[in-house]
């Protein structure tokens, strides 16, 4: 622990925790560990860790995600060759880790972990430990546990919680069944075992590792002829100065093991500041005044003036749909199709206006819309930005000068032209979906045109259509065996009996009831799997945590050649969702009510989005299908990220990468995917996404 | 890894046809960095003979000329080939856009002073910063201001005496060294090396006639 030097000022002070294990390797487990053992230590918080590991007979893919200071979660796709059919079958397993700090390390204590490998899968790699690691010297880390199940093999002894309690004696016996379920009745019974190791940093980049193990791989001796008899493990890391590890090892006496791993920290994009072009320089105020439509003589409200002003944010990526001058305030209108941060449409829309309207102008109105519907209306005015914009804390004292407040009320001045306005995209798509039970990625590739037609504000048409060229998706020889209505299992007959699908066709209407209110109809073709009707009420304050909505649709399965024809299975289903934002990026959101197959419960998610709009979270359905009903994976869950594209090229554009990654695809906690669902639409233009990016303001 | 990333990225969600050409604009300038098109306002600024300033980045080795866009309240925009911006007031660096370090603003008022002074001593300077997770970071920097006496330097082939200054800087976590050529015939600021932030690190400029 060291105490950096402070400025004169105290800004600035900052604590440097040197050597609080903070984790410098990942185990072939894809963890903070050894090589196969886990540590005490811990990721920088909000860190998401991606490790591929192989070696004989095995390969084992782990993202991990630090979710909070002291918690961290994995989420593992392994491969066995021979696992399965006495040798002849390989198994994929997928299973999820949790790891929790209970003591941080310090100068002369060791920090104390506790965590569990695959609390939930098939139990393959079930164990639980309790660990301690030490650091002395500032180059050696101490490890030393004790573990259960899988870790608690190798020279066992009987658990020492049976003396509390005779239950923890003995372990049941893995079902290796439906898998899914916590597995609590295992968790910590049975006997017990101790492992520990040594991690030894040569320099910055290289660090040697020994370990103990305690694993025994039992099961792999047993039906794939792992040899695992001598306990000790030895390794080698390297790491790079961009955040990627090569490590090295020779396990168990008997196999040879690489390893590959990249870390990234979420509130490091490819550029911090980003390549956007500049924003335009604000204009000493005399040049504006002899712009040749501010001539003495003009009318402000002389057509050539908003023609120039239209064109100018036009040039910005952003379309003016809405207009009016009135005394010395002016109120514009904006459709944002650039900026994935609202506060740079809005700060380049400031810029524009003090830029071209007469100086007499001093008050600017700034409405945000999507597809003409009104979200939020930011005020500010030409002397804040002249005395700001380069300003050591130009962008916060802006916003202390402006004003945020919801867009209910429409001002009058639409301009004529802005509707039926058309926007398209038409080029490659690519689909993937990963590690499900037969095979760990699969894709398709093609071309898609997706376009919407605005007619007046608020009314669009939209549709999505694809043409794949290649697939893997309708590779998979399973069938659905669901006893429940086959409303998502017959994914596999989608992808299999469809040309050009149509993925999605809607006519849409979006509109403000009233104050924090929105409102969605939706008729069509819904989703790929569904067509029907949908609506929806979303009540969402600008300046608060907490939204509230209510959706309810009919739905009609559509046939297999995703066309236009429908099947016989209909159903109202709908749902009331909490939308809650906590501190420190983490979001909760709870849908509940009636699911596709009928079945009646809630959807938890829990999303961690830091301020840049890098999302990763996870979610889990629990509703009245029982977990046999619902098969393989007991219930629905999955994990997903979100990306935005700026995040990676550093230029601001509004495209998203999401990815879902679910274990299994089935029946039960099904829910209608509805485009244009109102709290993802309006949210990243509401006052909290707009104030926390307001950083953007003057870029 | 990240370029491979980056690169699947844009090929499934950019290269498309849409009804601007800006998405297609953002793909070919992530992909071959340096031949963007040049920006319309930078083209009419050369065609009007605007000044211009010599830059040239230390650690990637990018360097041009940028070209004034104009001056309010002391502060000067320079803009570059591709659009991006160099803000400076008497020559001192305030800012910057779409160079990646999203330097925002400065306070380089105790610097300026004691630097067209010519007077040596301890002196304050602030940055503030876009950082990755947008927001922004201030940072206040210690600076100690030397004379390090008289150079000539080349000047468009002409030999200018010039006094050189040196100002060392620090901070909790960050070291800075910049280096300013005053001219001795008139005091004006002829040569500097600055630094633009941990991500850029330095850059050379001199200001030349349009």
């Amino acid at each position: 622990m060291r105490l950096a030097l402070c400025t004169v000022l105290g800004i600035g002070c900052v604590l440097l925790a040197e050597g609080s294990a903070k984790a410098q390797n990942l185990s072939t487990y894809g963890t903070p560990g050894l090589v196969d053992m886990p540590t005490a230590e811990m990721l920088p918080d909000g860190d998401l860790a991606m490790t591929g590991a192989v070696f004989r007979d095995t390969a084992r893919g782990t993202v991990t995600f630090q979710m909070l200071p002291w918690v961290y979660g994995s989420f593992r796709y392994s491969y066995l060759r021979g696992f399965d059919g006495g040798g002849t079958g390989s198994r994929y397993d997928r299973s999820f880790d949790i790891h929790f700090r209970l003591r941080e390390e310090t100068r002369h204590g060791p920090a104390i972990g506790v965590g569990l490998r695959d609390f939930g899968g098939t139990g393959v790699y079930s164990g639980e430990y309790v660990v301690l690691t030490k650091t002395f010297a500032e180059r050696w880390k101490l490890t030393g546990g004790m573990g259960w199940g899988r870790l608690g093999e190798r020279n066992s002894f009987r658990n020492p919680l049976s003396y509390i309690d005779s239950r923890f004696e003995t372990r049941p016996p893995n079902d290796f069944g439906t898998g899914g379920k916590f597995s609590t009745d295992q968790w910590f019974r049975g006997p017990a075992a101790l492992f520990g190791g040594v991690e030894y940093k040569v320099n910055d980049q290289l660090s040697l590792l020994a370990e103990y193990s305690s694993d025994t791989y039992s099961t792999e001796t047993a039906r794939m002829g792992f040899d695992a008899d001598f306990p000790v493990n030895l390794g080698l890391t390297y790491r790079f100065e961009n955040g990627a590890n090569i490590n090295a090892y020779y396990m168990y006496g008997s196999t040879l093991g690489l390893q590959f791993s990249y870390v990234l920290d979420p509130r490091k994009p490819a550029v911090p500041g980003g390549l956007d072009k500049a924003p335009p320089m604000l204009q000493p105020v005399d040049r504006v005044a002899l712009a040749s439509w501010n001539l003495p003589g003009r009318d402000a409200r002389d057509p050539t003036l908003r023609e120039v002003l239209r064109a100018r944010l036009e040039q910005q990526g952003l379309r003016m749909v809405g207009y009016d001058i009135e005394g010395g305030r002016a109120t514009v209108e904006i459709e944002n199709g650039r900026y994935n941060a609202a506060a740079q449409a809005v700060g380049r829309t400031a810029r524009i206006m003090a830029n071209t309207l007469p100086p007499e102008v001093e008050a600017f109105g700034i409405t945000l819309l999507r597809n003409g519907l009104p979200i939020t209306s930011v005020e500010t005015h030409r002397d804040a930005l002249y005395e700001l914009e380069n300003d050591l804390d130009g962008s916060w004292r802006t916003l202390a000068r402006s004003e945020i407040r919801d867009a209910d009320e429409r001002p009058v001045g639409i301009i004529e032209d802005a509707y039926p306005y058309t926007t398209y995209r038409f080029g490659p798509y690519a689909r993937l979906s990963f590690f499900d039970p037969d095979d760990p990625v699969r894709y398709e590739i093609g071309a898609a045109f997706v376009g919407d037609l605005i007619l007046r504000p608020g009314v669009l048409l939209s549709g999505l259509t694809r043409l794949p060229f290649v697939s893997t998706l309708d590779d998979t020889t399973r069938v659905s065996d669901s006893v429940l209505p086959h409303v998502r299992s017959d994914w596999a007959l989608y992808a299999q009996q469809s040309d050009l699908q149509v993925n999605y066709l809607t006519a849409n209407y979006l509109w403000r009831p009233g104050p924090d209110l929105f409102a969605r109809f939706t008729a069509g073709y819904l989703e790929e799997m569904y067509g029907g009707l949908s609506a929806e009420l979303l009540w969402y304050p600008g300046d608060e945590r907490l939204a509230l909505g209510a959706e309810v649709n009919y739905a009609r399965q559509r046939d297999f050649d995703m066309l236009f024809g429908f099947q016989d299975y209909d159903i109202v289903t709908g749902h009331a969702s909490m939308y809650y934002d906590f501190d420190g990026d983490y979001h909760l959101r709870v849908d509940a009510g009636r699911y596709l197959a009928g079945d009646w419960g809630a959807t938890f998610t829990i999303d961690r989005e830091f301020n840049n709009g890098f999302k990763v979270g996870a979610f889990a359905t629990f509703t009245n299908v029982s977990s046999e009903e619902f098969g393989e994976g007991s219930f629905d869950k999955g994990i997903r990220f979100e990306i935005p594209v700026a995040w990676l090229t550093g230029r601001s554009t509004l495209p998203k990468i999401r990815q879902t990654i679910r274990p299994v695809l089935r029946d039960g906690g099904a829910r209608l995917q509805v485009e244009n669902r109102l709290y993802d639409y309006v949210r990243d233009e509401r006052a909290g996404r707009l104030v926390g990016q307001w950083g953007r303001f003057y870029r | 890894m990240r370029r491979i990333a980056v690169a699947a990225a844009l090929l499934t969600l950019l290269a498309a046809c849409t009804k601007t050409n800006y998405e297609f604009d953002v793909v070919r300038s992530t992909l071959q960095p340096g031949k963007a098109p040049p920006d319309p306002r930078v083209q009419a600024l050369i065609a009007a003979n605007a000044p211009r300033l010599q830059i040239a980045f230390l650690e990637s080795g990018l360097a041009g000329a940028m070209v004034l866009e104009g001056e309010r309240e002391g502060v000067r925009t320079w803009l570059s080939v591709d659009g991006a911006s160099l803000l400076t007031r008497q020559g001192l660096i305030v800012g910057e856009r779409g160079f990646g370090g999203g330097m925002m603003a400065s306070d380089v008022s105790q610097p300026l002073e004691a630097l067209f002074d010519g007077r040596e001593g301890q002196v304050l300077r602030f940055h503030s910063f876009l950082n990755g997770d947008d927001r922004i970071v201030t940072r206040s920097y210690k600076c100690h201001i030397e004379d390090r006496g008289t150079q000539e330097i080349p000047v468009r082939g002409q030999p200018v005496a010039t006094r050189l200054m040196r100002e060392t800087c620090r901070s909790a976590d960050q070291e800075f060294l910049n280096v300013y050529w005053f001219s001795q015939a008139d005091g004006q600021l002829v040569q500097s090396r600055q630094w633009l932030g941990d991500f850029l690190g330095v850059v050379t400029l001199r200001e030349i006639a349009g």
